[in-house]
């Protein structure tokens, strides 16, 4: 609830993190009974409980598409035949495939199996993303046995990816940020997680274009525009979280004067002295700059030229 | 000479992978081969396997909330994006509920904040593996600022007037009337999305989706009204409608995907203008009135075909074009509002188009089991295609100035890069990389810029899948063409500046991360990142700037069903800049310090006695911005600190009272304090030239205290 911002950790990513691993890759015998073998030791209550996957998509069995319409659990985990006498005798090769951080199978191996099925899910760009380049495994954010995968939540994704962009958190506490933290805006509103065809793994085609799907009033084209701000919003902005407001890098009038040195006020220095009570000017004060051109994202006005109007 | 070594290692690395290029193609084994073999091949249900104990879930499952909260105090702020501003009681709803039907039939509803003002609630429902319809329902509130005051009648609207008797003066101290004519001037807005969205899988490969949103914001943003020197903060009215349609057809199958998408977006701006009085003495007859243009209607429209291949098992090349135009018409207001001044028009309206082609290229490939490269090369077109013409310059509704032509900005950006990726060892791995960028740009400076960027990543990881320790380094160069100001880009711009988009530019990165589990319930991760940027031929504008930050970790299993984490992260973000207001060299410098420190510590422990979940949340964040400016010959001067710290707890407990009912109780506690010179101590009348609002910058200590029942329909 937006009462109560969790505080945006994730304490499963910490127990999972504790957990010690399953082994070794599985020799390539199904078991004779296939999920009833394995709901025998994983109910409810048990070391590593499973039930939850039946409120699931993946367990419906009438969607040809899922494991439970094919080989059950050992769809993903591969032949168990030998797992559970493995697991008796406390061998270290467990006989499965296993999943998450800490799992022995690697996690190339973990994440063709996922792709096996969700190829369009992961689009064009997976391979070769950063993610992917950096072994992230699909469990290391997706929780397949969850009734409800936190990663899919808006108000619970952000935990999920500041586990590892831990710099992101603390942004998302700045003076000025974007609704993160509030439980109202995620990570996959701009971000595209298995990768995309822009930088940052943005959701749309540009930087900007990414920036418009929310500020549509900045996009113009205007009658007069103001080329950074045409080109890329982050010349200007810090889009994870600022000391300044509206997400600026800084304050005006510094902010415009590492770009505009024109004769006259634009290159009037701004000293303290120019603050109340020994003055009041109005280069430093209230908006700044900002106080005349107020328009910095394009005018269409006739008379814009100098974005006043 | 960092260029000569930049040289040399792009020969170097390049060498490398041109040794190796000719490896892509030649099969190896991989894990992906017998993953495939195991998986693909016989994926065949064996008839003993009747998954008996399976419990398969079938009818309405799911929880709902309810119960109330109370807020101890009225804070504009704390009710920013939460909608709960007002001190009161406040109902808590949510709602969590699943119905599988018969067959593959099945209906989700999710509801979040439901007796706030920032409420959201969403339904899907459908046949999966066939078809899905969503709908989906937000609520958002941005809360800037309700300290700031106007005299303006109709505050917030298209037309702003001054209350009657006002009587002008050449400055705000001599508003005789000022005081007695202040009203509120809330800045706020509120944001109502409505979704629908339609997946349908025609085959087990081809699915088409349909996305449609419609967004409202309504409200009021702020605005200021300029007359030459003279200029009143104002409220401008936000009434905005944006409609948004994703299409696409996607076609998946073993060997790649193909998708052809198109994506509109319509934006639509209930008022093309605001007007307000003059409250200072007009300097010119007429000038007792201004007009503004707000956002103009605009439009997008963007068609993708992208598409992946498997060329080998080893082998995957993608690629996107992407062809898009955003359009503006919207009728020009005239170029004054002043009827002694006359402003004709060379059209009625802009008729703006902007063409953007994107084109993608990428060849992703494991020659090698330990090896992977990974080649792309990308376009990103954006092609002003807005008529020129001389408009007739009336400065601030009070004289006319000059004529001004319109400056359709258009660039192209193309960057060639490749990636490599060598395991060695059983856990290390090296990775590299060059990028070169080209960077064309008109009506601007530098016509052309180019930057070449190398990196090497060294990561060895742990037993278990982690990875403690990596080590990234960085370093690129950014050259353009010869520095041209013109007047027809910006007049009376002083030659010595660079502005720092365009201006050459060294950068040097490293990331650092480390880790150590001393114990098996103990980790303690290090991060920490350093970036410099030195724009080295920079006499004006930004000369250089460097940031740090480091985050520390710790974590700990302090029982099976309880964890401690603390986690510290400190951020310092350090810039210099030159200014000449002699119009020559340098002879003012100011150094900006923004210095971020951000400490989050709590507990949890679940399970307790099978009945108990609690968990305590502490985090403090402190920032402080501090500017120094020195002008030639002087010592230099410091503002006063921008200081804002921020504290929150919360304290939480669930109880299970049955396996259907849990009550859920919560504290939370935040404060919030700033220090802003740019606000405080600012009266309306403090400026002699800005009829300012006199906003304040925010402080509050709210808490809140909330209970509630969580009912599951299902005992599981």
């Amino acid at each position: 609830m937006v009462f109560w911002p969790e505080l945006l950790f994730s304490q499963d990513a910490l127990q999972g993190a504790m957990s010690d691993a399953p082994k070794k890759e599985a020799p390539p015998q199904y078991s004779e009974y296939g999920s009833d073998l394995c709901l025998q030791c994983h109910g409810e209550g048990s070391a590593f409980p499973v039930l939850s996957i039946f409120k699931t998509r993946h367990a419906e069995t009438s969607d040809a598409r899922t494991p439970f319409a094919g080989l059950e659990c050992e769809s993903c985990h591969g032949p168990g035949a030998l797992h559970p006498e493995a697991v008796m005798t406390g061998e270290k090769n467990i006989g499965i495939r296993s999943f998450g951080l800490g799992a022995r199978t690697s996690i190339r191996e973990q994440n063709q199996v996922c792709e096996t099925c969700h190829k369009s899910k992961l689009g064009m760009a997976w391979h070769g993303s950063t993610h992917e380049r950096e072994d992230v495994s699909c469990a290391s954010c997706h929780r397949i046995h969850a009734e409800r995968d936190p990663v899919f939540s808006i108000k619970d994704q952000p935990k999920v990816c500041f586990t590892c962009h831990q710099q992101k958190r603390a942004d998302s506490f700045k003076a000025s940020s974007h609704p993160i933290r509030y439980g109202k805006m995620a990570c996959t509103a701009c971000h595209q997680a298995h990768g995309s065809n822009t930088e940052f793994q943005l959701i749309r085609q540009t930087l900007n274009e990414t920036c418009y799907s929310c500020h549509t009033e900045k996009r113009g084209p205007f009658l007069w525009e103001h080329a950074p701000a045409s080109e890329d919003c982050t010349l200007c902005h810090q889009v994870h979280g600022s000391n300044h407001p509206s997400l600026l890098s800084k304050r005006p009038p510094f902010l415009c004067q590492q770009c505009h040195s024109r004769a006259g006020h634009p290159s009037v220095s701004g000293l303290p002295s120019g603050l109340p009570p020994s003055g009041g000017s109005a280069l430093l004060l209230a908006r700044g700059c900002m106080n005349c051109h107020t328009q910095v994202h394009g005018s269409n006005h006739p008379s814009g030229a100098r974005l006043t109007r | 000479m960092p260029t000569a070594r930049l040289r040399n290692n792009l020969i170097n690395v390049a060498s490398i992978l041109v040794f190796l290029l000719p490896h892509v193609l030649t099969p190896s084994s991989s894990t992906a081969e017998s993953v495939e073999k195991n998986m693909l091949k016989e994926d065949i249900k064996p008839s003993g396997w009747i998954c008996e104990l399976c419990p398969h879930t079938k009818g309405l499952h799911g929880r709902f909330e309810l119960g109330s909260a109370y807020i101890s105090d009225d804070s504009f702020k704390f009710g920013d994006y939460r909608g709960l501003e007002d001190k009161g009681p406040y109902a808590i709803g949510e709602i969590d509920l699943r119905y599988w039907g018969k067959g593959n039939s099945y209906w989700e509803m999710l509801g979040s904040d439901l007796g706030l003002d920032s409420r959201s609630l969403k339904i899907e429902g459908g046949q999966q593996g066939q078809y899905e319809v969503r709908l989906a329902y937000d609520l958002l509130q941005k809360q800037g600022d309700d300290s700031g005051k106007s005299p303006f009648l109709g505050s917030g609207g298209t037309n702003m007037t001054l209350p009657t008797g006002w009587t002008r003066a050449t400055s705000t101290g001599g508003m005789s009337q000022l005081t007695n004519a202040l009203r509120p001037m809330p800045i706020a807005h509120e944001r109502e999305n409505t979704q629908f969205g339609f997946s349908y899988l025609l085959t087990p490969q081809l699915k088409y989706v349909l996305d449609y949103r419609r967004e409202r914001r309504e409200g009021q943003g702020l605005h200021t009204g300029n007359f030459i020197i003279f200029t009143s903060i104002l409220a401008k009215p936000i009434d905005y409608t944006t409609d948004e349609i994703d299409a696409s057809i996607t076609y998946t199958n073993k060997q790649g995907l193909l998708s052809l998408e198109y994506y509109g977006s319509f934006f639509d701006s209930q008022h093309p203008s605001i007007t307000w009085e003059n409250p200072f003495t007009p300097l010119t007859t007429g000038g007792d009135r201004g007009r503004s243009a707000l956002a103009p209607d605009n439009q997008a429209h963007q068609i993708t075909l992208s598409g992946t291949y498997q060329l080998t098992i080893q082998t995957q090349a993608s690629g996107m074009l992407s062809f898009g135009r955003m359009t503006q018409d919207e009728a020009f207001i005239p170029s004054t509002i002043n009827a002694n001044l006359v402003g004709p028009l060379p059209i009625s309206s802009l008729d703006a188009k902007v063409n953007t082609t994107r084109l993608h290229l990428r060849l992703h490939s494991r020659p090698r089991a330990k090896l992977t490269l990974n080649l792309l090369y990308d376009l990103n077109n954006r092609k002003n295609k807005t008529a020129r013409k001389v408009y007739d310059f009336i400065e601030s509704d009070t004289f006319f100035s000059d004529t001004r032509t319109n400056i359709p900005y258009s660039f192209q950006r193309q960057n060639i890069d490749l990636k490599s990726n060598y395991r060695f060892g059983r856990r290390k791995r090296f990775s590299g990389g060059l990028n070169y960028e080209i960077y064309k740009r008109n009506f601007q400076e530098v016509s052309k810029t180019e930057e070449k960027t190398v990196w090497i990543k060294i990561s060895a990881s742990g037993n278990k899948g982690k990875r403690p320790v990596s080590l990234e380094i960085l370093h690129a160069d950014r050259d353009g063409k010869r520095y041209r100001g013109t007047d027809e880009i910006e007049t009376f711009q002083n030659p010595l500046l660079r502005k720092f988009n365009l201006a050459d530019r060294t950068r040097d990165q490293a990331r650092l991360k480390f880790s150590l589990t001393p114990h098996q319930r103990l980790n303690v991760a290090l991060s920490s990142e350093v970036n410099s940027d030195d724009y080295k031929d920079s006499v004006l504008g930004l000369t250089g700037s460097d940031r740090l930050n480091i985050v520390i970790d710790v974590s700990l299993l302090l029982f099976e069903n309880g964890s401690f984490y603390t986690l510290f992260s400190h951020e310092k973000i350090k810039s210099d800049q030159a200014g000449s207001q002699s119009f020559g060299a340098p002879d003012w410098f100011a150094h900006n310090r923004d210095m971020i420190n951000t400490l989050s510590s709590g507990f949890s422990f679940s399970n307790i006695n099978g009945l108990w979940n609690v968990g305590l949340d502490f985090t403090y964040s402190k920032s402080i911005g501090a500017i120094e400016a020195r002008t030639l010959g002087r010592t230099a001067e410091t503002f006063p600190e921008l200081k804002t710290r921020l504290y929150s707890a919360r304290l939480s407990a669930n109880y299970q009272i049955n396996p259907r009912l849990t009550m859920k109780a919560r504290y939370f506690y935040e404060a919030y304090k700033t220090r802003d010179w740019t606000l405080d101590g600012l009266a309306v009348n403090t400026v002699s030239n800005v009829l300012a609002s006199g906003a304040e910058s925010p402080n509050y200590k709210v808490s809140v205290i909330g209970l509630w029942f969580s009912y599951a329909l299902s005992k599981d």
